[in-house]
């Protein structure tokens, strides 16, 4: 999944993280036990302000911090061997993936799971949580300019709206793109069956003919008003309402995602004791309320709550409803069927 | 005796850093790519040991044929768009440049100082419905509703003729600026009107220079996969956008690796073409 940086909209958030970021690299300038650091590896726009600079004033660890667009440039780093990185920030559909290829090591020691919420505590691609503890959640959905669109859409129809016609996007996302257009139809998101995976590319390749773009950055357009409705993530959304009030998001009520990131130690992380204790840094709450007030993204501690501004938190984009919850499933890791969506992406995409 | 030999002994050696460089960042990087592409992959994007062409095969298919025409079709066009705008600037430099043609060809280079992407950017802006064209058109009341013309072929090959033209400017200014006037002059003075001076004395002559233009616009042009993607719309994709979804989203690194084979073997082929055309100068 990506986060797209906001290139021609640096909102509020944007700017305050520029100076959080810059804030932390003169605290780090400023720090004389080099000793010990942590090599941070996380998506863009995805941190609190103060987050690194409280944790290197905590534990006099000093953090590099690197940002990743999307979540396939990560696997694709970590796969064909890229070290160095201690702390990695791993959607949940390549969390199987990344323990199957033997690339994540197991957490030096059991992370304090007290504080997190029921519904991730036990995720499907960790159970245990031997490997991971989860960083940030949201859903997919749609986001529209409701300046642009009649009434309240409720549904995937509207990215199928011809009156909408060029301008709409999609993210260049195969789960996300594919897995909104099987559930259109009725399906499982994570439907693993030929029959319908041809369905949704079908009804993919109608709706290109009605698309603006296929781009993981459509929120850059949408603030613009270049494109009305896009099919979008939650927190994303929330940063693109502080500069286009005109926009509104709803989780379509034929089902969608509900997305967890994860903090996972790679395989050949050198200071693997030093990603641990961050991961036990996050998990304070808050510490894990300060990301979520920067970033509009819900993170998983409970006790964190209290600390979140009173109307993010009373935000269905950020805290989804118990009914909309209900709605929503996990990206599943797709097995052999993994080959079937990329045939069906690469054919949209030609 | 005086005449050149090659250098033979340790004389070799002078060349041996050249060598090293070409099989090191040239060579050995083909060769990598040429074994991965005859091999396959699994599910788990670990790459199988036996040997296929499959690969080739599939790249070859017909379903790959729109996406390799409309390449063609925007970097031929970008490519004429070039030479139509190029020749008369590189014109103007060359006769009326006077003592400030270092000037104008500074000027000419000029934009390859900033970032290509914060170029592309700002024709985004220009181009989107809110933008200054449109608010032009609208203003002048040439228009009712805004056109678009972001995200369509045609915002696609200004993208590359914007950022190729230099390449097509700067080799016919060198064919134009070492052309002998005074042909020109003989030409006028035997009673060629302007317009047959040009077709039939200064056109040949600058040719060299146009094959030059043409083959680096067009070579560049045909691989470029940024323009596409961020002024392009979903029909729009290029080859180079095919490689880059290859690599980057679905890690399918083998069929890429054919992908770029083909495309390399096609521009070499083009190249080939141009010599034959002008006899092997390159200006």
């Amino acid at each position: 999944m990506t986060r797209p940086l906001n290139v021609l909209g640096p909102g509020p958030l944007t700017r305050r993280q520029f100076l959080g970021m810059a804030a932390a690299g003169l605290a780090l300038a400023g720090c004389s036990n080099a000793a010990r650091t942590l090599n941070f590896y996380n998506y863009s726009l995805y941190i609190g302000p103060d987050t690194l600079a409280d944790f290197t004033r905590q534990t006099g660890i000093k953090v590099n911090y690197d940002e990743f667009s999307s979540a396939d440039v990560l696997f694709a780093k970590i796969k064909i061997g890229v070290t160095g990185y201690d702390l990695l920030v791993s959607p949940d559909h390549m969390m199987r993936r990344l323990i199957r290829h033997h690339l994540l090591l197991p957490l030096p020691r059991p992370a304090p799971l007290g504080q997190i919420m029921p519904k991730l505590r036990k995720p499907p691609w960790d159970p245990e949580n031997r490997f991971s503890v989860p960083y940030l959640w949201g859903t997919v959905g749609v986001a529209y300019n409701q300046t642009k669109v009649e009434g309240e859409p409720r549904s995937w129809d509207l990215l199928w709206d011809e009156k909408l016609a060029r301008r709409l996007t999609i993210m260049d996302e195969k789960r996300d793109a594919i897995g909104a257009a099987l559930l259109r139809l009725g399906y499982s998101g994570n439907s693993q069956v030929p029959a319908q995976i041809e369905e949704a590319k079908q009804s993919l390749l109608v709706q290109k003919k009605l698309l603006r773009r296929i781009t993981s950055d459509f929120v850059d357009d949408l603030i613009r008003g270049e494109t009305w409705a896009a099919l979008a993530y939650s927190g994303d959304t929330h940063q693109a309402l502080q500069s286009n009030e005109a926009l509104r998001y709803y989780v379509p009520e034929e089902g969608s995602f509900f997305f967890v990131d994860n903090l996972c130690i790679p395989r050949s992380a050198p200071h693997a004791e030093e990603a641990m204790q961050f991961i036990e840094y996050y998990l304070q709450p808050q510490v894990a309320a300060a990301v979520t007030n920067a970033t509009g993204y819900a993170n998983p501690v409970e006790a964190s709550k209290s600390l979140v501004r009173p109307e993010l938190l009373a935000d269905p984009l950020t805290y989804p409803p118990p009914s909309t919850m209900e709605r929503l499933e996990f990206q599943q890791d797709l097995g052999p069927a993994e080959a079937l969506w990329n045939e069906a992406w690469d054919e949209v995409k030609r | 005796m005086t005449t050149l030999e090659r250098p033979r002994g340790p004389g070799c050696l002078l060349i041996l850093p050249f060598v090293l460089w070409n099989l090191a960042f040239v060579i050995l990087p083909l060769l990598a790519v040429f074994l991965q592409s005859l091999h396959l992959q699994d599910l788990d994007y670990n790459i199988l040991p036996g040997w296929t062409l499959a690969n080739f095969h599939r790249a070859l298919n017909p379903e790959y044929a729109p996406i390799v025409l409309r390449s063609v079709a925007y970097a031929g066009m970008t490519t004429l768009l070039c030479l139509l705008l190029g020749y008369p600037l590189a014109w103007f430099i060359a006769v009326y440049g006077g003592k400030h043609r270092s000037r104008y060809l500074i000027l000419v280079m000029l934009p390859f100082w900033t970032s290509y992407l914060v170029r592309t950017y700002a024709f985004m802006t220009i181009l989107q419905t809110e933008g200054i064209i449109n608010a032009i058109l609208l203003k002048i009341g040439l228009l009712q509703t805004p056109l678009q013309l972001l995200n369509t072929p045609f915002s696609v090959v200004l993208g590359l003729t914007y950022s190729f033209l230099p390449f097509a400017t700067l080799p016919i200014y060198v064919s134009l600026e070492h052309l002998d006037r005074r042909l020109v002059d003989a030409a006028a003075d035997l009673g060629a009107s302007p317009f047959s001076t040009f077709r039939h004395v200064v056109f040949p002559l600058s040719l060299p220079g146009v094959m030059s233009a043409s083959l680096l616009t067009f070579v560049p042009a045909m691989g470029d996969f940024i323009t596409p993607e961020l002024l392009g719309g979903p029909e729009t994709q290029m080859v180079g956008n095919q490689i880059q979804q290859q690599f980057l989203n679905l890690f399918d690194w083998p069929f890429g690796s054919a992908l770029s084979l083909l495309l390399m073997i096609a521009m070499l082929g083009s190249i080939l073409i141009y010599h034959r055309l002008t006899g092997g100068e390159l200006h």
